[in-house]
């Protein structure tokens, strides 16, 4: 099951928030060593956390397992106000309808525990997609390895690249605008199988500044 | 003050790559035809220095050989005919680094022991068809299946700035070679409407005027079997009798 919260609401779901900063912790901290990340309570929080973001969080039984964060890029964000060298001076979308994608992630044991596609990779894609389409968006931007890159390509994301491949903290790097299509949510369901909507919204965890027509969709 | 010159002409090159590169993704992404993307790749070998290019998965087993896992091929003829005949694939050292990393690399880097002569025979014998020096960009699913883009060449030298822009050329190309790959096979499944083997046999014999009892004893199958093929067939056809079936079925080029 995935669920949207806005960081706003996440306020009022202080214990679901909780789980969602220490799984953040455990995955890009312990798992794949972002040592500036670290926190002495173990919950990973930077300051992009902020009421106008959104998390897109995957959950098994009360378990975290999969999280990603979408970022408005009317405000800081990563790629103007993290690493804005990867663009290597390339202007890169922005506006109300365009967020960024960051902080990806699927439990490791979720991943490692199968052959072929795993159980909860293809759905929190899905739930990805689901979520731009449900708040309006028109796409994404990301920065990803270049192997991510092709399998956005393959689910159906019509993808504009903003700079080259380039190095970033040892790992080879892409930043791309990725655009929902009207085929974008039904090319997930087609690839993994998926008969409907894998992203449970509650009406009352989307704040009212966002009009928000639910559950209208861009595509089928 | 002549620092600050050189950053700037380095920027203009980078730019220039880039530009030279999005320019190349941008006719590949408006690519429809197999023949188109390997026009624009041809093209595209002017400007990075490759003279051949192949876009491919891997073998998933022992069997296949190049031409089973080709996907555009623009490798020479005769190399690529020899390739498959000798089963190079399973060889290759390039083919085997694919499998072990997810950034690309020069076919000199694929590592193979000094004793795997196998390995240095397919890599000698390239060089017999011009093909010294190599790029390949590997691509790996979420399924676990491999893919790459290879490109060859009598004397490729890249920058790591052509690196790049060869890079972000490939995965466009990989994309797109996928997608009209599905769209031929998609149409190819839709002109055949799922018929089976023994469904399109049993419908050539009737065309030709043979009766159930009749193909039953062709085929060596029972009757009752033909006409469940038949019935099958032509739910499939949409169609509502024997007849509308055959004739749906020559519409459709499924029989002749």
């Amino acid at each position: 099951m995935f669920k949207l919260l806005s960081g706003q609401c996440g306020k009022d779901d202080a214990g679901l928030m909780d789980k969602v900063y220490r799984f953040r912790h455990d995955f890009f901290v312990d798992h794949l060593k972002w040592e500036a990340c670290r926190k002495p309570d173990g919950r990973e929080i930077d300051e992009f956390d902020t009421p106008h973001c959104y998390h897109v969080v995957g959950l098994d039984g009360g378990t975290v397992v999969s999280y990603s964060r979408l970022l408005p890029t009317t405000r800081p964000h990563l790629q103007t106000h993290l690493y804005p060298e990867i663009l290597q001076g390339a202007p890169s979308p922005s506006g109300p309808h365009i967020y960024e994608w960051t902080r990806c992630a699927v439990a490791p044991a979720k991943r490692e525990s199968s052959r072929g596609v795993d159980a909860v990779s293809g759905p929190s894609f899905t739930a990805v997609a689901e979520a731009a389409a449900l708040l309006g968006l028109e796409g994404l931007l990301v920065q990803t390895h270049p192997i991510l890159v092709s399998r956005l390509m393959s689910f159906g994301w019509e993808v504009d690249p903003l700079a080259l491949p380039c190095s970033y903290d040892g790992s080879s790097i892409l930043p791309i605008y990725a655009r929902l299509t009207p085929d974008t949510i039904e090319t997930h369901r087609q690839i993994f199988r998926l008969s409907g909507s894998v992203l449970e919204v509650d009406r009352v965890r989307i704040p009212s500044r966002t009009p928000i027509d639910l559950p209208h969709r861009r595509s089928a | 003050m002549i620092l600050p010159i050189i950053a700037d002409l380095k920027l203009l090159v980078v730019s220039d790559i880039r530009q030279v590169s999005f320019d190349i993704i941008h006719r590949l992404r408006d690519a429809r035809t197999r023949t188109e993307v390997y026009g624009e790749l041809r093209a595209a070998g002017h400007r990075f220095g490759y003279d051949a290019f192949l876009i491919g998965g891997l073998p998933q087993t022992e069997t296949e050989g190049l031409l089973d896992c080709a996907m555009i091929s623009g490798w020479p003829p005769e190399w690529s005919q020899r390739y498959h005949t000798r089963g190079y694939l399973h060889h290759d050292p390039v083919i085997r680094r694919i499998r072990g990393t997810t950034d690309p690399f020069l076919w000199k880097d694929a590592p193979f022991e000094t004793g795997d002569e196998r390995a240095a025979r397919v890599m000698n014998e390239a060089r017999d068809f011009a093909l010294n020096d190599g790029f390949c960009v590997p691509f790996h699913d979420l399924d676990g299946t491999e893919a790459g883009v290879s490109f060859g060449g009598q004397r490729l030298s890249l920058s790591e700035d052509e690196k790049a822009g060869l890079h972000l050329v490939a995965i466009y190309a990989m994309s797109k070679a996928r997608a009209v790959s599905q769209a031929r096979s998609r149409g190819v499944e839709r002109t055949r409407g799922h018929l089976t083997d023994r469904e399109v046999e049993c419908l050539k014999w009737s065309a030709a005027g043979k009766s159930a009892w009749d193909t039953s004893q062709i085929l060596a199958i029972s009757a009752r079997t033909v006409e469940a093929h038949l019935a099958s067939a032509s739910r499939k056809l949409n169609a509502v009798n024997r007849v509308q079936s055959i004739a749906e079925a020559m519409r459709r080029g499924i029989i002749t």
